[in-house]
Parts: structure tokens; C-alpha cells; sequence
């Protein structure tokens, strides 16, 4: 699949400190991506080096194609937005005229699609109220807004439901899968807030410690958090076959574990095993969350 | 660039410190010229008057003053934009940094050279302004009130007021390079002011020793037998010379705050160094504000 964005061993240190260590990143077109890591793992960090704030110490990058360095890397740029952290706003400004200065800053007509903007991000009845007296959420819509000047196809957006309540997280919610469905804008989100991002992102990567850990897709997360039971026998091999006769769904997990996809009768299925010659030692309900996975994930690639 | 020209310009509009700070200048040098009215008024020729008293004596001289003062004031607008270009580089710019809006335009692929001279050139457009405003103050206000310039030379008057626009250039440039290069947006606003006022003071204090005289008029020496006569000129101690002084004048003709003074009392010892060493100031501040600029990290 067509990538909008793609890293290669991409490093960041700030004198002692490593922020980022050969993160080899994969966002395809049309995706919602989720950035996924706790605080301090490198979110921030990383989107502030493709987004072009900061040079990276090592490592390589493209976008649409155009590579770190290369000028082509410039008018690529064109077809994206962010917003980073905080938005970016003139707080002595309207939302208009913070719209109409991006436009010329972006050498566009300056009254082409500011009031559609305004009207998408739901800030068209603002009038004269200057940014700087806008609550957070308008904040935070303003600055999406402004990220939409230009109309790009790829968004980057750091934690934009930051100190938003319900609604205003739902309401961003929205807008972005909206932006995604009726623009086909490929939206990089970066979240701590896992059980928000599992409502949107179709591809996930996970870092921590400045590592991108894992990438996978959301079908891929779905799968391995399917609520199941999880058995331990004594001999996989028989359970598989006492499986296929009871007709029940199942994968195998390791060497003597295997997790069931459908509620069993444990009395028919040990008086089975037994009949095999096979012990069952455990049988664990698992319902893993996008949470749970990360923090496995997490606990395991540390205790490698 | 010209998009981001265009854009900061946009935002010059709407800016109250941009107005405050202009009418702030005309106010200020309206002020100046109602007061040097009562110099416009002329004493014609000088008078001495000795008086002796017991054991006391007296000499009293009236100097024959300026009756054209608009001389002195008219080009006083320069040294206010040496402290107002301060003020407005720090703060204009001082959301870039602390608001984060630099990070819109690096997002959509702006290079930073780009960005460094834009916002160079819209100070320097508030420069040029702060600058017409002021000859036009003068041109208007000062003229009628302070009776013209007397036998000033109109081709003197337009040479400095050239100076001062490339000068004040020069002080926009130096503000810019401090604003962009420091991210913390109340230590660029306070860098800037201390800066302003540290050059201005370092003009006033390098004035003054350059403007005294190599040998001071004697004193009188009353004799004996009544007799008053002049004592002979003795070197000035206070006088600066050798090595020192021409360092003294280095900077004096290099530094923003001494090129202003020199424009104030038009008496540049070398007028045409002003331009060219005004000229050099942008070009060393704006190369080191880009080489900052260009590796700087973005927050």
C-alpha cells in the first residue's frame, strides 16, 4: 500500500538524553494511524521531526515520497497539516483572521473555503471573539482548523483531546473520521488515551522508550484481543482434536496452551481429554483491551 | 516569501502595538518641539558684564543660542526608534515562539530562511514607517512651530534622513536576530529593551568623550596690580586620543546607538561611513541570526 509517510531508522538525542532510537515507521494512505505510548515515550517527539521542527540526529524520512534533504520535500509539505502539542494560534486574532493569515501564508486566496472550515470545526459564530479568549476546546478546533487551510490529505494531530471534556472528545472524534471518510485525509494521531483511539485508528504503533515496538493493524489488534479461554494441557495436540470434534474455534497460543473462541462445557470437555490421555491443568478467561495489549506489550519487550 | 511578507503585513493591520507605538512617537516629538519654542526666540549678539565686588568677582557672558532648535530635535525620531524597534521586534515576533505560530509555517514546508527574512522585512516595514512618521511630524509639526531650519542645507536634511532609515534597518535587524534566535518570548522582550537601552547609554557615554575638547580655554589670572589677563589653553585631561579614541570612534560610527546620536547632531565626522557601517550591522546580525535560526529546535 502507497505510503503517505515513512521512516527509516530515525533518531533523536538531545545531548545525553535519547528521545527517539531507529524508529522505521509505516503510515499507508487513508489511514488513521495511532501513535501509541505513555507519557514521555517519544510522541511528541517524533511528530515534531516529521512535521519538519526538528532535525533528526540520525535516520532518514519521506513523505509522499520526497526524502529528508531532497526540495521536493518542501512542496510535499504543502499537503499536510499538524497540530503540535498546543495549537498554533494569534490569540489577538479572530478565528477568521487566523484562517485568512494561513491562507496567505499558503499563497491562497485568502476568502476561498475559510467559512466551510469554520462551519466543519463548528466555529462559525464566533464573529469578533479573538482566540485568545476561546475555551480549549475552541482552541483545539481552531487549531485543526488552521491545519486544514490548503486542504491537505495527510493530518498530524499530537493528543488532540487533551484537557477536552466528553463531548468536546467525542466531537473531535467525529470531525476527524469524518475528515477521513468524506476527505480521504490520512490522519497520525498521538494518544495516551487508548480506549478513545481504539474507536478510530485502522493502523497502530506502539513506542516506548523512543522505540517504535510494534506496528499492526486494527484488524491485527482486534484478533489478538479477542475475549477467549485460554487452556494449558498436557499435550496441545489432543485438545486440537478434542477441539475439532466439539466444532469450537481455536488458536494455538504456545507450546501446551491454546485459546478458545466460544464458551465450552469443562465437564465434557475434560471427560474428552481425558479419554486422550491429555490433562487439563488451566482454563484462564482472557478479554484483552487495546490497554492490555499495549502494556504486555510494553512489560514484555522490556523483561527481553 | 512574499506569501509570508504578505501574511505579516496582514497582521501588522490589526496590531494595537503597532499604532500605540507610532502615535506614541508623535506625541512624543510634538512634545519636544512645543518645547523648544522659546529657543526660536533670538538674542542677537553676545554681552559681557564684569562686575567686582570685595574680593569677589563676577563675569557674566549671554551666549547667543540657537534660533532654529529644529536642527537639533528634527532628527530625534531616530534615536526613538532605537528603543521602539526594541519594543516591537520582541513583541511582534513574540508569538511566534511563544504562541507557537512558527510552527504553522514550518509544517506547510515555509523554509526557515524564508521565515527569518519575512518577519525581517515586516519589522523593517514598521521601521520605515516609525521613520516616515517621524519626518512627516517634523515636516509638519516642526516646521510651524520651530520656525524651518534656518540655513541648514536641504541636501544635509535628505542625506541624514537617509541615514536615518538605513540605520534604523540596522537596529530592526539587530532586534530581529535577538527575537528569533531566543525562544522564550519574555527574555527576547527583555534582551531586546535591556539591549536598546544599553546601546543607547553606550552612545551617550562614547558622545561625551569624544565631544571634549583637546585643550581647555585658559582661565583668568587677576594680578596684583589689578590686572586681568587670559591664562594660556592646557590640554584637556579628559581628552581621549591615541588608540582609544579610535576605538572609541569604531564603535561610536559602528554601533546602532552611535550612528543615532551622529544623525541627532548631524555632525558625522565621516557621514559616509554611516550608511556603509549600518549596512554592515544588518548583514553580520542577519547572517547570525540565519546560521541560529537554521539550527534551532522547534517546540
Amino acid at each position: 500500500m502507497e505510503a503517505v509517510l515513512q521512516t527509516y531508522g530515525l533518531c533523536k538525542r538531545y545531548r545525553r538524553f535519547t528521545a527517539l532510537e531507529n524508529v522505521n515507521m509505516h503510515v499507508p494512505k487513508g489511514a488513521i494511524y495511532g501513535l501509541v505510548g505513555k507519557n514521555g515515550a517519544g510522541k511528541t517527539t517524533l511528530i515534531r521531526v516529521i512535521c519538519g521542527l526538528q532535525e533528526p540526529t540520525a535516520g532518514d524520512y519521506t513523505l509522499y515520497g520526497a526524502r529528508l534533504g531532497d526540495k521536493a520535500l518542501h512542496r510535499a509539505r504543502r499537503r499536510m497539516g499538524a497540530v503540535v502539542e498546543t495549537p498554533s494560534l494569534y490569540p489577538d486574532m479572530t478565528a477568521e483572521q487566523n484562517l485568512k493569515l494561513q491562507y496567505r501564508v499558503l499563497g491562497l486566496p485568502e476568502d476561498k473555503g475559510i467559512d466551510g472550515i469554520l462551519e466543519l470545526v463548528g466555529l462559525s459564530n464566533t464573529g469578533k471573539k479573538k482566540a485568545g479568549h476561546f475555551s480549549l476546546g475552541m482552541k483545539q478546533r481552531l487549531g485543526i482548523a488552521v491545519a486544514l487551510c490548503g486542504d491537505p490529505d495527510f493530518l498530524v494531530l499530537d493528543e488532540p483531546t487533551n484537557g477536552l471534556d466528553p463531548q468536546g472528545i467525542v466531537e473531535m472524534r467525529e470531525l476527524i473520521l469524518q475528515l477521513n471518510r468524506e476527505r480521504q485525509i490520512t490522519v497520525l494521531i498521538s494518544s495516551h488515551i487508548l480506549d478513545e483511539l481504539a474507536k478510530l485508528a485502522t493502523h497502530y504503533g506502539f513506542l516506548d522508550g523512543g522505540r517504535l515496538v510494534r506496528q499492526v493493524t486494527a484488524q491485527e489488534v482486534e484478533a489478538a484481543c479477542r475475549k477467549c479461554l485460554r487452556a494449558t494441557v498436557t499435550d496441545a495436540h489432543a485438545l486440537c482434536l478434542v477441539l475439532d470434534q466439539l466444532g469450537l474455534p481455536y488458536a494455538v497460543a504456545g507450546d501446551n496452551q491454546v485459546d478458545i473462541y466460544q464458551q465450552v462445557n469443562v465437564t465434557q470437555l475434560v471427560d474428552a481429554l481425558s479419554q486422550k490421555g491429555c490433562q487439563l491443568l488451566s482454563l484462564k478467561e482472557r478479554d484483552e483491551s487495546l490497554e492490555s495489549y499495549f502494556i504486555n506489550l510494553v512489560g514484555g519487550e522490556r523483561g527481553e | 516569501m512574499s506569501n509570508l511578507i504578505s501574511a505579516g503585513v496582514y497582521r501588522l493591520r490589526y496590531s494595537k502595538l503597532f499604532y500605540i507605538l507610532l502615535v506614541l512617537l508623535v506625541a512624543a516629538l510634538t512634545l519636544c518641539y512645543m518645547q523648544a519654542i522659546p529657543q526660536t526666540i533670538s538674542l542677537e549678539g553676545s554681552t559681557s558684564e564684569v562686575t567686582q565686588e570685595e574680593g569677589y568677582m563676577t563675569v557674566e557672558y549671554a551666549e547667543q543660542v540657537s534660533t532654529y532648535p529644529l536642527n537639533y530635535f528634527f532628527f530625534q525620531y531616530v534615536l526613538a526608534n532605537l528603543i521602539s524597534c526594541g519594543v516591537f521586534c520582541s513583541l511582534f515576533l513574540g508569538p511566534e515562539y511563544g504562541d507557537g505560530v512558527l510552527r504553522n509555517k514550518l509544517i506547510v514546508g515555509r523554509s526557515r530562511s524564508q521565515i527569518y527574512l519575512g518577519n525581517l522585512a515586516v519589522n523593517g516595514l514598521y521601521g520605515t514607517v516609525a521613520s516616515a512618521a517621524g519626518i512627516l511630524t517634523g515636516l509638519c509639526v516642526g516646521v510651524p512651530m520651530l520656525k524651518g531650519f534656518g540655513e541648514t542645507e536641504p541636501s544635509t536634511l535628505v542625506m541624514y534622513g537617509i541615514f536615518s532609515l538605513i540605520t534604523t534597518w540596522a537596529c530592526v535587524s539587530l532586534f530581529t536576530m535577538v527575537t528569533m534566535a531566543v525562544s522564550n518570548r519574555a527574555v527576547a522582550a527583555a534582551s531586546c529593551i535591556v539591549l536598546a537601552f544599553a546601546l543607547y547609554f553606550l552612545a551617550q557615554f562614547l558622545t561625551l568623550n569624544l565631544s571634549q575638547p583637546e585643550m581647555l580655554q585658559g582661565g583668568l589670572i587677576f594680578g596684583q596690580d589689578g590686572t586681568i589677563r587670559m591664562a594660556d589653553p592646557a590640554p584637556n585631561p579628559s581628552y581621549i586620543s591615541g588608540f582609544k579614541r579610535q576605538v572609541y570612534q569604531f564603535l561610536y560610527e559602528l554601533t546602532p546607538g552611535g550612528q543615532c546620536f551622529q544623525i541627532v547632531n548631524m555632525n558625522a565626522e565621516t557621514p559616509w561611513h554611516l550608511p556603509v557601517y549600518a549596512a554592515l550591522v544588518i548583514a553580520l546580525t542577519t547572517g547570525l541570526g540565519l546560521a541560529i535560526f537554521q539550527k534551532k529546535d522547534v517546540k
